[in-house]
C-alpha cells in the first residue's frame, strides 16, 4: 500500500454533452491535458486522447462532437483510485494509460498518467516493491524472458516449477536447451507469436507460447514464454513416453523372435513395418509403399506364394513357407484381426528367415543318420572283437578254423564240427552264432547223448497239450521253436537214436517241425550245428546213422583238430587259464618257462577241456606262485605217458620233421631228467657235445616262441 | 517360434487328414490327402516320427504349394528306422 504525491494528481478537463448537438462545432484548441473526458447527465463516462484526436482529424477542419464521440474510449474499464493505491490495482493500471482519483465520497478528484503511477511506484525505496517481479510471480503461468542472444534473462517461480528446473539450470542458459529452438528461431525471424505449442520431455508436459518483444523499431529484441502447466497433459506425456517406450521394447522383442512384421488393414494397404525387413525380400523401400497396396508389391516381389491373399481368401491364419528367387525360405505367418462386425481389420504377416534353420536340421538329420550307422557298426566291431578275443589261439590251423567259422557265420547253412572230445567245438559254434547275423537271436544247446532217448523228441519238437501222461498241461514248445530265427546247437550228434534222426531229416528239409501229439507243422527258421567226436561216414557205413541225414548234415564239415596237433595253442590257452584263475581267487600264480615246456609235452588226451582242469588243479594245489616244471609234471604222469606209449604221430608226415620232433622230445626229457649234459648224454647214448649243442638250439627256440606268446597275451 | 512344418506340395483340396492336434505320426505314414486339380492324389508324409503341434487347414480347404499343412516338433530320440 503507497500514497500517491497530491501533486502528480492532474485536473479533470471535463465536457457536459448533453445540450451540444452532434455537429456542432467544440473549441479544444486550449487544452494542454493529453486527456480529454465527457461528461453526460453529469457523469464522467468517456475520455478522449488528444493525441489521437488530432491525428484522427483533419488540420483546419473543424471539430463536432460527433468527433469527439468517435475518438472517445468508455471510462468504465479506467482504473478509480483512492489516495492509497494496494498492489493488485497496479496490473489495472498497467493495461490503462491512466486511472481516476476519487475522493471519499466516490466523485472524481482528477486523474493520474500511467508513467506517473508507475515512476511513484518506483520511488517507494523503501517498501521492496520489486512490480516486475511481483508482476511475474503473480501470474499464474510460467513466465521465460529471452534477450536477444537467445539467453534466458528472466523468469517466475511458476516457471521453475513447471519445468521441473532451479534458478541456476535457467539463468543465463540458452533457451533451446529448455524450449524448442525452431520455435524461438521462427518468432526471432518472423515476429509472429507461437501459441499452444505442446511440449513434452521425461518429466515434464507444458503448454508453450512463444511472444516477440519489439523494439520501437519493430524489431524483435527477445521473447516472452509463457508456459501452463497441465496436469492432464504431464500424466498424458508420462504415458505416451510410457507406451514410446514400451513400443520400442515391443520392436525390439518381435524383431528378435521375428526378422519381418508388417500390419496391412483389410485392403491390403500398408500401415506400418517392423524396424528390420528380411533383405532381398521386397525390390522396393518399404517406407515408400506405406499406404500402398501390398498385394501389387507382393506380385512384383522376388518370393510366392503371397500369404495376405490366402488370409484375404480364408479369413484365417495361414502359414506359409515362401521361397525366393535366390533360393532362401521364409516361412511367413499371416494373422487376421477382426472388428466388431467380424470383418478383417488388418492383418498382421510375420515372416522368419529359415533357410538357415532348415538347412542346420538337414544336415544334422543326416548327421544323425550317419552316427547311428556309425555307432551300430562300431558296436558290431566291438561284440565281434570281445567275442573274437574270447577265441584263444595262435595255431594256423586254428585261425584257418576261425575264418572259416567267420564265412559261414554270414550264411545259414548247417555245419557239422567234428574233432576230439574237449578241442573246443561249442566255442566254436558259440563263434558262428556270434559272428553271424544271428547273433541277436537264441543260441541253445543241446546234447543228444545227454536226454533219455524217449524224452529227446520232445525235447526237440515240443509237444501239445495233453500228449502224454505229466506232460506239462499247456503244451511245451521244443527246442526248435524256441531257437526260431537262430541256432541249434546239437551236441554229440551221434548218440541220436534212428528214428529222430528222421524227424530230424525232416525239419532240415522241410524247415518245420510236428510237435509231439500234433499233426499241423510249425514253420521254423533255425541254422543247425552238429557237433559229434565220431566218425560219422563209419557210423553210416554201419548202419547206426542215416546217411541222408549226414549228407543233409555235413553241408559245412569243419573238423577242429586235437590240442596236441596245435602244439603252439597249449601255452596261450595254459596263460589264458591261469589268468581266469588269477583273477577268479584274486591271486598271482605264474607259469615258469619250462613248466610250460612241460604242458606242450603232454599229449593231452582230453584236450582244452583237459588243460584247463589241469590248470585249475595246479593253481588249487599249488604252494607257490611259480609253478615249475616239477610240479607240473607232477600231475601229468609224463613218465607214464613216455613209458606206456610210443611216439604217436596222427597224421602222415615227412620223416625228417618226424625225427626233430622226437629228438627234441628225448634230449629235453633227458635234461629234465639228468639235469647235465654229460648224464644226459649217456642215458641217450649220444655224444655230450651233440646234447649240448641240441639242447641249446632247442632252449633258445623255445625261448623265442615263449617270449612270442607273452607279448601276444 | 519356428517348429517343423509339413508343407503343401501342390495346389490342389485337403482331401483326408489323417492327424490330429497334439497326436503322434510316424515317419512315412501317410498324414493329409491332397487332390490336385488334374485329379492326382498326392499323398504327404514326412521322413521323421514326432507330435503334432497344430493343424493349419482342414479338410475340404484349398490349398497352394508351399502352405503350411501342419507344425510338428520332431522326436529327438531314435525309436526305428527303415
Amino acid at each position: 500500500m503507497f500514497a500517491i504525491a497530491k501533486e502528480k494528481i492532474r485536473p479533470l478537463i471535463t465536457i457536459a454533452i448533453d445540450e451540444i448537438e452532434e455537429d456542432q462545432h467544440i473549441e479544444i484548441m486550449g487544452i494542454k491535458e493529453p486527456f480529454l473526458f465527457l461528461i453526460k447527465q453529469e457523469k464522467l463516462f468517456s475520455y478522449v486522447n488528444m493525441n489521437t484526436l488530432s491525428q484522427g482529424i483533419k488540420e483546419g477542419s473543424p471539430l463536432t462532437l460527433r468527433d469527439l464521440l468517435n475518438h472517445s474510449k468508455t471510462i468504465d474499464s479506467i482504473c478509480k483510485l483512492n489516495e492509497h493505491i494496494s498492489l493488485p490495482v497496479l496490473f489495472q493500471i498497467i493495461g490503462e494509460p491512466f486511472a481516476i482519483i476519487k475522493e471519499e465520497d466516490e466523485k472524481p478528484a482528477g486523474y493520474i498518467r500511467r508513467e506517473d503511477i508507475l515512476a511513484e511506484l518506483f520511488k517507494q525505496e523503501n517498501q521492496n516493491i520489486d512490480l516486475l517481479k511481483i508482476i511475474l510471480t503473480s501470474i499464474p503461468m510460467g513466465i521465460f524472458v529471452i534477450d536477444k542472444e537467445k539467453r534466458i534473462i528472466n523468469y517466475n517461480d511458476s516457471g521453475l516449477k513447471m519445468m521441473k528446473a532451479t534458478a541456476e539450470k535457467v539463468m543465463n542458459v540458452q533457451a533451446e536447451c529448455i524450449f524448442n529452438g525452431e520455435h524461438i528461431n521462427n518468432v526471432f525471424e518472423t515476429g509472429e507469436t507461437i501459441l499452444n505449442q505442446l511440449q513434452i520431455r521425461d518429466e515434464t508436459g507444458v503448454l508453450v507460447d512463444y511472444s516477440p518483444i519489439f523494439n520501437f523499431e519493430q524489431i524483435v529484441e527477445g521473447i516472452v514464454i509463457v508456459v501452463q502447466d497441465l496436469p492432464m497433459v504431464e500424466e498424458m506425456a508420462m504415458e505416451i513416453e510410457y507406451i514410446k517406450d514400451l513400443n520400442k521394447d515391443m520392436n525390439a522383442i518381435l524383431s528378435s523372435i521375428y526378422d519381418e512384421i508388417l500390419v496391412v488393414n483389410h485392403k491390403a494397404e500398408l500401415i506400418r513395418f517392423s524396424d528390420s525387413v528380411i533383405p532381398g525380400f521386397w525390390d522396393t523401400d518399404l517406407k515408400e509403399s506405406i499406404g500402398k497396396n501390398i498385394l501389387k508389391l507382393e506380385e512384383r516381389a522376388l518370393f510366392s506364394p503371397s500369404v495376405i491373399r490366402l488370409v484375404l481368401e480364408k479369413k484365417k491364419r495361414v502359414s506359409v513357407v515362401q521361397e525366393t528367387r535366390n533360393g532362401r525360405k521364409i516361412l511367413a505367418v499371416g494373422n487376421p484381426v477382426f472388428n466388431d462386425k467380424n470383418e478383417i481389420d488388418r492383418i498382421i504377416v510375420a515372416s522368419r528367415d529359415i533357410t538357415e534353420t532348415t538347412r542346420l536340421k538337414t544336415e544334422l538329420k543326416e548327421m544323425k543318420k550317419i552316427s547311428e550307422q556309425y555307432k551300430k557298426e562300431l558296436d558290431d566291431f566291438k561284440n565281434k572283437d570281445r567275442f573274437t578275443k574270447k577265441l584263444i589261439y595262435r595255431s594256423s590251423k586254428m585261425e584257418q578254423i576261425i575264418n572259416q567259422a567267420r564265412k559261414i557265420a554270414d550264411f545259414s547253412s548247417t555245419v557239422l564240427l567234428y574233432g576230439e572230445s574237449g578241442v573246443g567245438k561249442e566255442v566254436i559254434a558259440q563263434a558262428i552264432h556270434q559272428l553271424g547275423s544271428r547273433s541277436s537271436k537264441p543260441f541253445l544247446k543241446l546234447n543228444c547223448g545227454a536226454i533219455p532217448e524217449n524224452l529227446l523228441e520232445s525235447e526237440l519238437f515240443g509237444y501239445t497239450k495233453g500228449s502224454f501222461t505229466g506232460a506239462d498241461k499247456n503244451g511245451k514248445e521244443g527246442y526248435f521253436k524256441q531257437a526260431d530265427k537262430g541256432v541249434l546247437f546239437l551236441d554229440e550228434i551221434g548218440e541220436m537214436p534212428l528214428h529222430l534222426q528222421v524227424k530230424l531229416l525232416r525239419v532240415l528239409q522241410e524247415q518245420e517241425v510236428i510237435p509231439v501229439g500234433s499233426t499241423s507243422p510249425i514253420k521254423v527258421d533255425v541254422q543247425i550245428i552238429a557237433a559229434t567226436n565220431k566218425r560219422l561216414e563209419k557210423m553210416v557205413e554201419a548202419g547206426s546213422f542215416r546217411e541222408d541225414l549226414f549228407y543233409r548234415l555235413n553241408v559245412i564239415p569243419l573238423h577242429i583238430p586235437a590240442l596236441r596237433e596245435r602244439v603252439e595253442d597249449i601255452s596261450v590257452l595254459a596263460f589264458h587259464f591261469l589268468q581266469q584263475l588269477n583273477y577268479k581267487y584274486n591271486k598271482d600264480f605264474n607259469l615258469t618257462p619250462d613248466a610250460i615246456n612241460v604242458l606242450e609235452f603232454y599229449s593231452w588226451p582230453g584236450n582244452v577241456r583237459e588243460l584247463q582242469n589241469i590248470i585249475e588243479r595246479l593253481v588249487v594245489s599249488s604252494e607257490e606262485q611259480n609253478i615249475t616244471s616239477e610240479f607240473v609234471s607232477q600231475f601229468l604222469s609224463l613218465g607214464y605217458d613216455v613209458k606206456k606209449s610210443k611216439p604217436v604221430i596222427t597224421r602222415v608226415m615227412p620223416l625228417q620233421e618226424a625225427m626233430d620232433h622226437v629228438e627234441e622230445q628225448l634230449i629235453l626229457l633227458a635234461m629234465k631228467q639228468y639235469k647235465t649234459t654229460t648224464k644226459a648224454a649217456k642215458a641217450l647214448g649220444i655224444s655230450q657235445s651233440s646234447v649240448s649243442r641240441k639242447y641249446q638250439k632247442i632252449v633258445n627256440e623255445r625261448s623265442i616262441n615263449i617270449n612270442n606268446t607273452i607279448s601276444s597275451i | 517360434m519356428y517348429a517343423d512344418v509339413i508343407l503343401s506340395p501342390c495346389h490342389g483340396v485337403v482331401e483326408k487328414i489323417s492327424i490330429n492336434e497334439n497326436s503322434r505320426f510316424y515317419a512315412w505314414k501317410p498324414l493329409f490327402h491332397i487332390k490336385t486339380a488334374d485329379g492326382r492324389l498326392e499323398i504327404v508324409h514326412t521322413c521323421v516320427n514326432g507330435e503334432v503341434e497344430s493343424l493349419e487347414v482342414l479338410e475340404g480347404e484349398h490349398v497352394v504349394t508351399g502352405m503350411v499343412l501342419a507344425y510338428f516338433k520332431e522326436d529327438l530320440f531314435v525309436i526305428g528306422s527303415d
